[in-house]
This record gives structure tokens, sequence and C-alpha cells, in this order.
């Protein structure tokens, strides 16, 4: 009331309006306005911007008024016609809060009721609601000054209050705010202040709101203090918000939900039920802070208390909400906001003109400074999300590196492997697909990067064209799509891991069906499909596929130029071997376009392998997404080499414009050799293209698959890509390699950990695994048939072995996990023994805690291949898994296969027996690997000859000596290093390669050592059948053994960083590429040492050659 | 003295039968030996004893692993429907142990411990897992510790104390677990 009277507490209407005007009508007093002109500076405490307008200073009171001009608007003539609905629309935030106190009066008049409330100590202005409209008419028509009359103030006001405080609320249509929240309480507040307070409102009720400010401004204080404006505003904002608001009265518990913050019961106080939420939320929107105990600091200096929170349903009292309670702080109690001032000033609850002069100055400071600290702490705030955006970016961008480095150095080391192999004999041969499997990785872990940016449609393109282009339709298309796919692919590697690997899993479902896909049928789904997919890949995911292909090609150019440089002998091994590479190119390609669609699957098998390794495969993931990263950087530079110069440019453009892109840039010079010899190669593979993709198709589609589920993986986390991409080049040679690349690039660009254990575990196998599981206990059927399904197989359980029996009479299982004790009937033993009377292919693998050399007797005896110990680890599961079911895996390819070029026979029998010589004999075993990887190298021989045949090979070798150069300048290495380092590899050659290869799958155990002397042999079979299908397949075996002394060396390596070096040896060893393979990798990452992945790899592979070799030579 | 032996035994198993419904460590008058029988509140440090926690991380990483893959799913879903499962499974072991103990049947209990520690063995819970291949030797008249072959009634007498004592194991670790699972939710 006082304020009212006092009249010249309009300084909120001084301020933007001459005081003038307040003073002739409500005859206030000039002096106010003095004061209120007076006020003017302290809107800068409220808002900048509000200040301008007083309205925003005094934005409480201003609402009401300007509610009331809108009201009024609506209502009669006055001020505005228009503006009523401008009104609501400009003050929307004022009417929020209006609506609140009484939204619906502003339709019926009745807004200033809300207001008016406070107005009621203002009776003495009652001037008719009518009147109110007239007093805007009044004001405007008397004041010029205030040009935009009383609408226009009201809007100024509402604008600046809007702006000012509610800025975060964008303006609730008044109308709705006011209907729902505030009729009520408007109906019941407008009665009693309707015809009384609107006159105040109109006209002296706004001049009383503003003298109360202008007292308070005055004072210093600014009426209501900017502060409790907020506060009211922010409060009102919400309630409108979210209905509870309502008016005072109005239970929240309408709409059940409330926000963060609302009038309490009542509208007598105010409650903050989400601290958090108001925290983080609508402090910083309100008092650009979200700092709760300064907020609960400042309601106290304004003399607001915390009482206990009582919940209004069940009457309980709640520790966790926070309420508020002034005396003079009331929903829609607008105008008892002046009275509400800092104890340090001596809070006054009414308004007092005297006090507010006292308060004032005071005032104005603390809210300038508060003002201005929360400005300071937005832009904290702000700056902060910037750095964190920076750091990360910073943190990509190293990631890039480390893999263009990384990339860099294995197509250094793929050199010399090449360079090994055309100086050296077959065995060199062995190291090519070594080194396709590195280049893989370091597709792979580039990709990542490429996807990061967007350069792998650039890539795609380019890439398509050119070695699409040479090649067949198909693969031009799966190429194209590749390219552009590089994004796409890596953002579908998140996306399609999952799927993909189902699909994978249905492609390679084959092995799960098994029989199901056999080569022939597989190798014209998987062409089909493959192609299919290549070119859904080229539209979606064509990244993917793209870097896959383009790593695919480059690998077999490097092998390729090698072979023609050093020998022509091997050019004419190269020939089927080319032919088998290109196909295997073409395949990849086909199938990293699958990836897209099927792609999925191949990385499913990949994953499943790194995942069964679990920490050796975080070893291996972490040296594989270093690993991958080079493999991404190749396949760019694949990509490069499939576009031609031209396209390297173009891709080696847009890798480079990746972080990557100075890696790229030396890895270009390598990469554009490699590129020339992939452009060959595709051209060969254009050539070939049919032939392999008869073959190609399904290795194709595995490494397709491998790809997506390396994206998956690499999504999930960079090491995971690695580990997939070494899992690629376990499944298929060519398409392991083309498809690790793939994975690596959608890796790398992924980024995403959870897709990596999908789709590790799917890409793990070709074909889902069915398992049964015979085991009575509960604990262990759970845990295996968990363990299983992370695992991406598909698993049935038994509690006895008599199911078992009958279960394996009716269905056909990949592998059967038993247990030995089942009780008095039967035991795993006897049950194993009926079971191999009809069944002698099955692996039956014992689980039991008796794991005694005489128990284990027995149950090899009973017909068992394998024991698994219990407990045993997820780890251990998988090995078993991976050592029975690779030779699964590789008996369906080589159905697939076999079909396809030559039938070859699934050995599973033979594998497992040799595993288990080998096993015995970790001799043998390595000179199975060392016949293996000498019949790899033969087989790389021959793709390197075929790729002679294209012409690249050549060029190739030019390309790839200059290329060579270039990798080890870029890595910071000198020519003459980076001889030693080719001479080196050279040396170690062969026999290293062999002996790293041996003791990884000797290391490993017999799970390796089986899979190493089953994929010779297999390797061994193959080629007899046919170069090309022979090929293939050495390179897959090569892969899977590369896979697998990957696996194993990962597994030796797992106690630390050293172990993450021999997993990468092993990976090269893997590749095929052999030691030298190897020792050129390690160099290359201890030049990307900069990179985590890198710096581990690289720190080992300082000593890493050596150490590698003395394994090799110690295993 | 067999039928004194064997009154005993049956008394003994009865004990134990009685404490079983509790499950907890509830120190049957026979308990022998090892340690505080009924403590179930153990210090934590005995907890640790009980539970190998390398062996149970390995599960709970499966719980991380699906969390990852499954943002909606529970928590612990997958451990917990395992630890939840062995409680339901050891506790009917433990009941057949205690019938079996009754029917003198060392053969069964023999069987009976090799079966529960195997699945305690999966979740690290080493000391019922310990007992249960005891209790398995014993069932076979060995002490493999001693080296000696034991008469049937000291087997069942061992076993007898040895179920008491596995017992009050497995109350420290299901508590233990229980507690993990309440905090975790």
């Amino acid at each position: 009331m006082s304020r009212i009277p006092s009249g010249p507490p309009y300084p909120h209407q001084l301020a933007p309006q001459p005081p003038s005007f307040y003073v002739p009508h409500p005859g206030s007093q000039p002096i106010p306005s003095g004061l209120q002109q007076g006020l003017p500076p302290p809107p800068p405490l409220g808002g900048g911007s509000g200040y301008p307008s007083d309205p925003n200073v005094y934005p409480f009171e201003r609402h009401p008024p300007p509610l009331n001009n809108g009201g009024w608007n609506a209502h009669g003539p006055g001020p505005g016609p228009g503006p009523p609905q401008g009104m609501q629309m400009e003050y929307p935030n004022v009417t929020s809060s209006s609506s609140a106190a009484g939204p619906s009066n502003s339709r019926a008049n009745d807004p200033y009721q809300a207001y008016t409330q406070p107005m009621r100590s203002s009776p003495n202005q009652p001037v008719p609601p009518r009147q109110q409209p007239i007093h805007h008419a009044n004001w405007s028509s008397v004041h010029p000054t205030a040009n935009p009359p009383p609408t226009g103030r009201g809007g100024v006001k509402l604008e600046d209050l809007v702006s000012a405080s509610d800025r975060r609320i964008p303006p609730l249509p008044p109308s709705t705010h006011i209907q729902t929240a505030a009729p009520v309480s408007n109906i019941s507040s407008v009665p009693s202040s309707d015809n009384i307070k609107r006159p105040a409102t109109g006209g002296g009720g706004e001049g009383s709101k503003h003298d109360a400010n202008a007292a308070g401004g005055g004072g210093g204080q600014q009426g209501p203090s900017e502060f409790i404006k907020k506060l009211y505003k922010m409060l009102e904002d919400e309630s409108a918000a979210f209905g509870k608001g309502k008016a005072p009265g109005q239970p929240r518990g309408q709409n059940g939900r409330r926000g963060s913050v609302g009038w309490g019961k009542g509208g007598l106080s105010f409650v903050v039920w989400d601290m958090n939420d108001f925290t983080t939320k609508v402090l910083p929107q309100t008092f650009r802070h979200s700092n709760f105990s300064s907020f609960v600091r400042q309601l106290n200096k304004y003399g607001f208390s915390k009482i206990k929170h009582v919940d209004e349903e069940s009457g309980t009292i709640k520790e966790n909400v926070w309420e508020f309670q002034h005396p003079s702080f009331q929903a829609g109690g607008k105008s008892d906001l002046e009275n509400i001032k800092r104890k340090t000033v001596a809070p006054r609850k009414t308004a007092g003109g005297d006090g507010d002069d006292t308060s004032p100055k005071a005032f104005g400071p603390t809210g300038e400074d508060s003002s201005r600290i929360n400005v300071m702490e937005n832009r904290v705030v702000s700056l902060e999300g910037k750095l964190e955006r920076a750091l990360d970016e910073v943190r990509d961008a190293r990631a890039r590196e480390a893999g263009i480095m990384g990339v860099l150095k294995e197509v250094i080391g793929h050199i010399a492997a090449s360079e090994r192999a055309t100086s050296g004999s077959p065995m060199s041969d062995g190291n090519y697909s070594p080194r396709i499997l590195h280049l893989f990785k370091a597709f792979d872990s580039i990709i990542p990067v490429n996807n990061r940016s967007a350069p792998p449609t650039s890539y795609g393109g380019p890439l398509s064209s050119v070695s699409y282009s040479a090649q067949p339709a198909s693969q031009t298309s799966a190429s194209y799509g590749m390219a552009p796919s590089f994004n796409p692919a890596y953002i579908n590697g998140g996306t399609n891991q999952t799927s993909p690997r189902t699909d994978g899993g249905a492609s390679r479902g084959s092995r799960g069906s098994i029989s199901g896909p056999p080569p022939g049928s597989a190798g014209g789904l998987r062409n089909v499909s493959g192609t299919p997919s290549r070119l859904g890949s080229i539209s979606g995911p064509s990244a993917g596929p793209p870097p896959q292909v383009a790593v695919q090609q480059p690998v077999a150019p490097v092998q390729a130029e090698p072979l023609p440089k050093k020998e022509v002998i091997e050019v004419p091994e190269m020939p089927t071997l080319y032919s088998g590479e290109p196909l295997n190119m073409t395949p990849m390609f086909v199938e990293t376009p699958a990836w897209l669609t099927e792609g999925n699957q191949a990385t499913m098998p990949m994953y499943h392998r790194k995942s069964s390794d679990g920490t050796t495969l975080r070893m291996m993931y972490d040296v594989l997404s270093g690993g991958n990263n080079p493999n991404e950087r190749f396949t760019q530079d694949g990509q490069i080499q499939v576009n031609g110069n031209e396209n390297i440019n173009g891709q080696v453009n847009g890798l480079e414009s990746i972080p990557e892109q100075e890696p790229l840039g030396t890895a270009n010079d390598n990469n554009n050799n490699g590129n020339n010899n992939v452009n060959d190669q595709n051209q060969n593979q254009n050539g070939q293209p049919q032939l392999t993709d008869m073959v190609i198709p399904p290795p194709g589609g595995f490494e397709s698959a491998d790809l997506s589920d390396i994206k998956g993986k690499s999504a999930v986390s960079v090491s995971a890509s690695s580990s997939t991409h070494a899992m690629d080049t376990v499944n298929g040679l060519n398409g392991n390699s083309i498809v690790n690349g793939n994975g690596n690039g959608s890796g790398g660009s992924v980024i995403t950990a959870p897709s990596r254990k999908r789709s590790m575990i799917k890409s793990h196998w070709s074909t889902t695994p069915k398992i049964l599981v015979v085991e009575d206990d509960l604990v262990y059927r759970q845990l295996s048939s968990k363990f299983l399904s992370k695992f991406g197989c598909v698993t049935e359980t038994v509690e006895n072995a008599q199911g078992a029996v009958e279960k394996m009479n009716k269905d056909k299982y990949d592998l059967v996990l038993m247990d030995i004790f089942f009780g008095p009937n039967m035991d795993g033993r006897k049950a194993t023994s009926l079971i191999r009377q009809f069944d002698n292919y099955t692996p039956i693998i014992s689980m039991t805690s008796n794991a005694q050399p005489q128990d284990v007797d027995s149950y090899i005896r009973s017909g068992m291949n394998d024991i698994l110990a219990k407990p045993f680890t997820k780890h251990g599961l998988f090995l078993i898994l991976d050592k029975h079911l690779m030779h699964l895996r590789q008996a369906q390819i080589y159905e697939k296969i076999i079909p396809i070029s030559v039938g070859v026979p699934p050995l599973s029998d033979q594998h497992v027996q040799e595993a288990l010589a080998i096993s015995a004999a970790t001799l043998q075993g390595q000179g199975t690997a060392g016949l293996l990887m000498g019949n790899l190298n033969g087989l790389n021989g021959i793709g390197e000859s075929s790729g002679d045949v294209n012409d690249g090979t050549g060029e190739v070798e030019g390309e790839n000596e200059v290329a060579l150069r270039n990798p080890l300048a870029g890595s910071g290495w000198s020519d003459e290093t980076y001889q030693l380092v080719l001479q080196q590899f050279l040396q170690t050659g062969v026999m290293p390669d062999v002996n790293t290869l041996a003791n990884g799958s000797i290391g490993t155990g017999i799970i390796f050592g089986d899979s190493s002397g089953f994929n010779p042999n297999l390797n061994r079979n193959k080629r007899p059948i046919d170069a090309i299908s022979g090929e293939e397949w050495d390179g897959q075996d090569r892969l899977s053994g590369a896979g697998m002394e990957g696996m194993n060396d990962a597994q030796q390596s797992q106690a630390g960083l050293l172990g993450s070096v021999p997993i990468l040896g092993g990976v090269g060893m893997g590749m095929g590429v052999g030691m030298g393979m190897v020792n050129g990798i390690t160099i290359g990452f201890l030049p990307s040492s900069s990179s985590s992945t890198a710096n581990v790899s690289g720190s080992n592979a300082d000593d890493g050659r050596e150490a590698k070799r003395q394994r090799g030579l110690v295993g | 003295m067999s039928d004194i032996k064997h009154q005993d035994a049956s008394s003994l198993s009865k004990a134990t039968s009685d404490t079983k419904p509790t499950a907890s460590s509830s120190t049957s008058p026979e308990s022998k030996p090892i340690d505080k029988k009924e403590e179930e509140d153990e210090d934590p440090e005995s907890q640790e004893d009980v539970i190998d926690m390398e062996t149970f991380q390995q599960i709970m990483d499966m719980d991380e692993e699906d969390d990852a893959d499954e943002e909606d799913g529970e928590k612990h879903a997958f451990s917990k429907g395992i630890v939840w499962g062995y409680f339901e499974q050891a506790e009917a072991t433990f009941q057949e142990m205690e019938d079996a103990i009754v029917a003198k049947d060392l053969n069964k209990l023999s069987s009976l411990g090799h079966f529960l520690k195997g699945s305690s063995a999966a979740l690290g819970i080493i000391k019922v897992q310990a007992s249960c291949e005891k209790m398995q030797h014993y069932g076979n008249k060995r002490d493999e510790e001693a080296g000696i072959s034991l008469e049937p009634t000291e087997a069942l007498k061992r076993i007898q104390d040895l179920l008491t004592a596995c017992k009050k194991d497995y109350q420290v670790a299901k508590k233990w677990m229980e507690n993990l699972y309440e905090e975790d939710k």
C-alpha cells in the first residue's frame, strides 16, 4: 500500500518512461520519479539489456502492468487493441508470470488482480479496471515520452523482462498459461483486488509498484531487487511451464509432474524439488550461474528462510526438497517483492520509501557484482565446454596421427616383406599375407580417422572410380560404394556392427550351417551378396567398404610389387597368387560393400576372436588400434592406389585433411606406390575378378563381415578395432586383410566401445557356432551360455548326459561342452563314447574340475577332443572355442572354397589331431607353421606374380621402393635406416617369420598350435587344388594363422606393453610378412609411438625387432 | 561302536539339517572345528577370504559388457541371475548333503561335493569350493591332505563338520553378495 501511494517508486516506468508519467497519473510525486531515474542504474544488476528499459529492472512490477495493459487492451480500446495478443506474445514471460498470478485476469481484466494482490496495499489508487485502460491511454497520451503508450510500455517492459530475466523461458502462450494455471487463482485473487487493485495497477498500480521499486531503486535496491525479480520470474515461468505454479493456492499435484522449482503450497513459499536439476538447468538460465549454495546464500541475504518441506501427498517431511519462505514473497504478490531487501541493508518487507532509500545503495553494487559474476561464470562454463571440445579434437587428432604413423610403418614393413618375397624364396610369400594383414590393420586404424573426417567420401569417389573402373562393374560399384561409404561405413560401423554381424553370421552362417553355405553356394551367395552389399555399401556404408577395398588393394599391390621386383620366379606364382589376391581383393571389395549390408557378419567373427582373447584381446586391440590406424592409412593409401595416382591424391588429400594427413602424406608416397600397385592389382583383379569372384566372394563376405565387426569394435575402442583387424587377418588372407582395413577404418571413425564387443564376438565366426552345453550345474549353464553368447554362439543346454546324446542324435552342433559328472547313470565320458558311435566329427570338450592327468587321459580316451578345466574363464572358453571352431570355420571355408574352386575335404578331426600333436610337440607345430608360412609365402609370391601379370608389378615395385623410402622419411627414418630395416626383414625373413609364427602358435598353446598346423595343412591342400583358391585359402589360413599368432602373441604379451608389442609382432607374423614384416611394422610404430598404441608398439618395436626374433627363435 | 557312531552321525546330521533352514552360519552343535561358526556377519576380511574377487569380477565384467550393449537392462542382471541361481542350487545341494549324510551315502556326498565345488569355483566362492572339495574326497573315503584313507564313519563325521563349516562360509559369501547387489542397486 504504502508503495503505491508513495508512487515515486515507479522506477520501472521512470526508467523507460519519464517519471513524469507516473507522477501525473498516480499523482505520484515527482521526486520519486527522480528517484526512479536514479534507479535506472541498478538495472545493470538485473540484466544489462533490461536496464535500458526500466521494466527489466523491475520486471515483476512491470510485468504486471504489461499484463494489465494487455488485458486492458483486450478488454478495452485502451492502449493497444492489438497489444493484447501482441502483449501476450511479447510478454510471454510476463504473461506466464502474470498468468500464475492471474493470467485469466488479462482476459477478464482480472490479470491485474494477480498483480493487484500486491497492489492490495495500493487500494488507495483504486481505479476501475476499465479505467486502467484509460490510464494506459492516458499515460500514453499524457506522456508522449513514453512513446509506445501503455501498451508500448508494456511491450517494452515485457520484452525487457523477458529478455533480461525470462529469456530462458520461451514465450508461453499467455492465454494457455493463464487459463490453465492462473484462472483459479486469479479468480480468487481477482475478486478481492480487481476493482481496487486494478486501478492501482493500471495507473497508480504501476505507479505504486514502481514507487516501491523506485523506493528500492532510489535506495539502490531497485524496487524489488534484481535477484528477487529474477527469482519471482523464474518461479512464474516454471509454474507456467509446468502448470504447477498456478495460482498461489493451487496444488501443484494437478499435473503430477513438477519442474525442478516452483511455488510451494499456497504460493506462500517456493520449493526446489530437484536441486540438481534446478542447479544445472534453471539457475543458469535465470541467474547465469549454477551454484546452488550461492543461490541459497542470496536467499538468506534477502531474508528468506528455509522451511521444512512437507510433501503434500504424504504429509511427510522431505529432506531433499528445499523450500524457502519469505513473508513478502508470494505467488501473485508481486508488489510485495519490493519489500524483500537484502539483510545488509536491513531487509524491509514493507515497501518503505525510507527503507528503500537506504537499501538501494547497498543493492546497486551487489546486484551489479552478482550479475557480473554470473556473466563471468557463464563465460567460464562456455569456455570449459570449448576446452573440452578442443581437447577431444586434439585426442582424436593424436589418435589419427598415431594411426597414420602406424600405417606408414606397416607399409614399410609390407614393402620390406614384399622385397623379401621377391628376393627370397616362397617363404617370403608367407610374409605377404602378413603384409596384407598389416595393411589391413593400418587401414583399419586409418579408416577410423578418416571416418571421423569426411575424407572417406573423397577417397571413395576417386578410388572407386579408378580402381573400380578397372575392376568389374560390381567391384567398381563396390569400390565406389566403399569410397563413399567410408564415412558412412564408419557410421554404419557402429550401427551395422550388430546387424552386420548378424548378417555376417548369416553369410558365415554357412559355417554355422556349416554344410549350408557350401563353397560353391557360398561363393555364389557371397558374390551375389557381396556385390549387392557392396553396392549397398556404396550408397551407405561405402565409406567402410572403400577403405577395405583400398586396403586390400594396397596390400595386394604391395605384395605384387615386391615379387616383381625381387624375382621373376615369383611372378609365375604370382599369377595364381595374384588371381587369388585380386580375387581376395575383389571379394574384399565385395565384402566391404557387403559390410554395409553384410559387413557386419564379417566383423562379427573378428570380434569374436578378440573378445575371446580377453586381456590378450585387449592388448591386441591396443596394438591393433595402433595397427588399425595404420591400416586405415593404408586403406587410404590403398584407396588412393585404387584411384590411381590421381585418386590417391584425392584420397590422400581427404585423408590428410583428416587428422592423419601428415602421416598420410608420407604414407601417401608409400601409398601411392602401393596405390599404383593396388591399381594394378585392381586391374588384375578386374581381370581376375571373375575368377576371384568365384572364390573370393566367400572370403570377401567374411572379410566384409570382419570389417563391419571391426567397425563396431573400433567404435567401441580403438584397441578393439585393432584386435578385430587381427581377427580379420586371421579369418581370411585377402578377405581378412580387407576386412581389417575396413574394420579399422570404421573402428577408428566410430570409436564407440560397445560396438566392439558385439562386433568382436560376432565377427569371430563366419557362421554362428551352435554349441551344446551339457552341464548339470546351473551356474555353469548360465555362465557358459553367457560367455558363448558373448562369443556370438548359439547355445543349447542340456542337464544330463542322456539328453546330450539325444540332442546329438537330433541336431548338429559345432561343438559340445560337456561336463563329466552328471550323476549316477551316465557321465560325460560315457556320453561321449556313445556320441562317438554316431558322431565322430563334432568336437566334444570336457568341462571338468577334475583335470588330473589321469582324468584327462580318460576323457580323451572316451572320445573327447579337449578339456576345459573348471572353473574356466571367459578367455579360456574363448580359446577353446577358437581352437576348435577355427577348425570348423576353416572346414567350412574349405567346404565353401572347395566346392567353388576345388573340393577340399574338411579336416576337423585331423585338425584336432594335429592340434593335439602340435600341443604335444611345439617343434612340430613350428615346423608346420613354417611349412604353412612357406606355403603362404608361396601363395603370396603367386599373388604377387599375378600382380605383375596385371602390369602393375613393374610399376608396383618401383612404387614400392618409393613408398618404402617415403614411409621411412615420414616416420623419420633415414633411407639407410630404412634399408637396414628392410635388410633385417629380408634376413630374418622367412625363417624368422616361420619361427615367430610357430613360436606364437606354440606359445599360445595347443589351440594356436593346432590352428597353425591346420592352416598349413589347409594351405597345402588348397594350393594343390587351385592356385587361386589355394591362394585365397592360404591367405585365409595365413590370416588365421596370423590371427592365431597374434592372439598368441597378444596373450603372451598381455602382461604389459611388451606384450602389446608381441601382439603386433604376432600380427605381423600372421600377416605372413614374417619377422621382417613385424620388424618393419614395429619400426613404423616406433616413429608413430607418439600415439598411445603406436607408442606402446613403438617402444616395443625398439626392443621389438630383436625381441620378436628372439621370441620367434625361442619359440 | 559302529552303532554309536552311526547315531552320532545321524544326530549330527540332524543338527546340521536343523541348522540348514537358516542356511546361515548357524553353529550347529557339531560344527567342529572351523573358525567361528556362526558369524554370518563376518568381518570384511573374512569375506574377502571367502570370495575370490578375480573370479567373481569376471562375471561382474559380463554385466558391464551387457550394460554397454543394453543400457536399459538391469545393471547386474546377468551376474545377479547367476549368483541367485547359485544360491538356490547351493542351498538345495546342502539339503541333499544333509539327506545324504543321514543316508550315509558317501558316494552321493562326494558327488554333491564335486557338484557344489564346481559352481562355487565358478563364482569364486573359494571357501565353499575348498570345503566341497574336501567333501568330495571324504566321500571317497580319502583324506587327500593326509594322504590316507578314511573309515566310512570317520569320513561321514568329517563331512558333517565340513558341511557345517561350509554352510557358514556360504552364508558369509551370500551375505556379501547380497550386500554387493544391494549397494549396486
